[in-house]
């Protein structure tokens, strides 16, 4: 725990006695973390300070006090956006750009020639499969494609430290499990990864380290199979919207590990809807064990050609858990 | 991992501009210059067509002495299209990315925020500059009665290009400091307006004295006119250009210090 929270010789990414005041608002407070190689996920309830700290890694904000560093270089130095790359949670992109001009555009910006620009911005489309859709305009993509095309825009220039905000937000299950791997792969060789999440889940799956962040201020660090024990216990509730969502939910009741299944918006169950009903379009799942019903999910709309069109954890009892890590003397915050 | 061979950040202007220069120019958003620029053309083609119409049915032609000229130039291109177009395009130079949140993107790449606000206020210039010379020019072949000596063309070209410079750097200054432009642009609009009432030291507090004095052809003023004697066209060209600089100067200032907060952060 205490490894990656104080500052070591190989910390890539180092916060001391950081704070960051929106006037009288409370960013974060007295942050002093230091990360090195590897995946490490910044979790927190949402107001935790998650984005604030990861915007002053990446020069976006300045701190009010302390000093952040990347790399050994302060946040804002030209050189060092070189080997930073930021996926930030804003879901925007410039007016009118198709998904290759937008990267090439930055790649630009990092003094890439025309022609490099072009081969670069192909090949991180590529990584990310969207390659088919490079020359489509940016801003009609689906939630799900835009987040890929950020990640790929975030990664293009092959950065050496890459912080991703949400990275996992809008993905269906193949391609949450396509970029996890991805994560992975990025981590190899040195790389330094930190991603921020409200999904305990997705750090379970994707991290070496967690940081626990609460309501502007570092709480814990620690290894991830601290954060799973507590995960298993606490069921996740995820929104899946659909084009036939009772038909969805009929069968997602049936499977062992799901608590509940229901309409969104309706207090029916799932199991008693009639056929028939005006479907709201989105089913609201509960169960204990979320790969077991991400891969009935994909199996259903392989066999049946159900068209998703999102999936999102929306975990009603996330609170809860992170009330159990938060409290002071669980092995998750101490260990 | 990063190319060593890539160019030092300081040199990444070029790229800017050229990605300012699409980015600002073909977008929708240009229109509106587009056709403030448009207007001087339109109203020279009215003029030429009025012309020819009277020459062709054996009326009295009319001819406009380049005095005339002179005040066209200044009341519908200097007042109007370029500092309506110049305030439509310098302060959207960040503000169209603030508004897009896509602002992040460039300040997430190694050109310092010096080197991308002087490469977004270049490109925004030259795009300008080009325009509203040539629909300078354009309106004057059409509305000049004889042909215009070459010397004088090139001046209003010169002003044009000048009054870009000057007023686009206010402008840009405008679009980082104010969240709403609309005021401080029409607070600017009026003190520019009242130029010619306003004591002669008060005078040389704003843009358009500086840009009346590099006219070849002096004004028409009214009768009650406060009178100033126009500075030299060196000092003129040398005060414009400083205050462009100092004012760019101000807002590169700014910028390397602006922080990203699109909406409230977690």
């Amino acid at each position: 725990m205490s490894a990656a929270a104080s500052p070591t010789s190989d910390s890539l990414l180092r916060a001391e006695q950081v704070s960051k005041f929106y006037g009288d608002v409370l960013g974060v407070d007295r942050v002093t973390v230091s990360i090195g190689p590897g995946i490490t996920s910044l979790v927190g309830p949402n107001g935790a300070g998650k984005t604030t700290l990861m915007n002053l890694f990446a020069g976006l904000l300045w701190p009010t006090r302390g000093q952040v560093t990347v790399l050994g270089q302060r946040p804002g130095h030209p050189e060092l956006y070189r080997q930073l790359g930021y996926c930030a949670s804003w879901d925007s992109f410039p007016a009118g750009v198709t998904a290759h001009g937008f990267i090439a555009r930055y790649l630009r910006l990092h003094g890439y020639s025309p022609a490099a620009a072009a081969s670069s911005a192909s090949q991180a489309l590529e990584r990310v499969s969207l390659s088919a859709v490079a020359r489509r305009r940016a801003d009609a993509f689906s939630q799900g494609m835009r987040q890929r095309l950020r990640l790929a825009q975030a990664t293009a220039h092959d950065p050496r430290v890459v912080i991703l905000d949400e990275p996992l937000n809008g993905l269906d299950p193949l391609a949450r499990a396509d970029m996890a791997a991805l994560f992975r792969a990025w981590a190899t060789g040195g790389r330094c990864l930190l991603i921020s999440s409200h999904i305990l889940h997705e750090v379970d799956a994707i991290s070496d380290r967690v940081l626990l962040l609460d309501q502007g201020y570092l709480l814990g660090a620690g290894s991830v199979p601290t954060v799973r024990g507590e995960i298993h216990r606490h069921p996740l509730q995820i929104l899946v919207r659909c084009d036939r969502p009772a038909e969805l939910a009929a069968h997602a009741f049936s499977l062992p590990h799901v608590i509940e299944a229901r309409l969104a918006g309706s207090e029916t169950a799932a199991a008693s809807a009639e056929p028939g009903a005006p479907e709201p379009g989105a089913v609201l799942v509960k169960t204990r064990n979320p790969e077991a019903f991400f891969l009935a999910l994909n199996q259903l709309a392989a066999e049946s050609r159900l068209q998703i069109e999102t999936v999102a954890p929306v975990d009603e009892n996330l609170d809860a858990v992170y009330r159990f890590l938060l409290t002071p003397d669980t092995e998750a915050v101490h260990g | 991992m990063a190319d060593a061979a890539l160019p030092a950040p300081r040199s990444l202007l070029g790229p800017v501009i050229a990605v300012e220069l699409r980015r600002q120019w073909l977008s929708p958003g240009a229109l509106v210059v587009y056709a403030l620029a448009a207007l001087p053309v339109l109203a020279g083609i009215g003029i030429a067509l009025a012309r020819a119409f009277a020459r062709a049915h054996g009326f009295h032609t009319f001819h406009t002495p380049p005095s005339v000229y002179s005040n066209i130039f200044e009341a519908l291109i200097l007042r109007t299209a370029i500092f309506f177009g110049c305030a439509w395009m310098f302060i959207r130079v960040f503000r169209s990315e603030t508004s897009a949140r896509s602002l992040h993107y460039a300040f997430l790449t190694p050109a310092p925020r010096a080197v991308l606000l002087w490469g977004k206020y270049f490109a925004a210039v030259i795009g300008a500059a080009v325009l509203f010379a040539a629909s300078t020019l354009l309106a004057l072949a059409l509305i000049a009665s004889q042909p215009v000596p070459a010397g004088q063309a090139a001046a209003y070209g010169g002003i044009a290009v000048l009054a870009c410079a000057a007023y686009g750097a206010v402008f840009l200054l405008m679009g980082l400091l104010f969240r709403n432009p609309v005021i401080p642009v029409l607070a600017f609009f009026g003190w520019e307006a009242i130029l010619l009432f306003l004591p002669p030291w008060l005078q040389h507090l704003t843009v358009l004295f500086y840009l009346h004095s590099l006219l070849p052809v002096p004004l028409l003023s009214g009768s009650i006119a406060i009178v100033t004697a126009p500075a030299s066209t060196a000092v003129s060209i040398l005060v414009l250009l400083a205050a462009a600089a100092g004012f760019t100067a101000i807002s590169a200032h700014r910028a390397a210090r602006m922080e990203i907060a699109y909406a409230k952060e977690e």
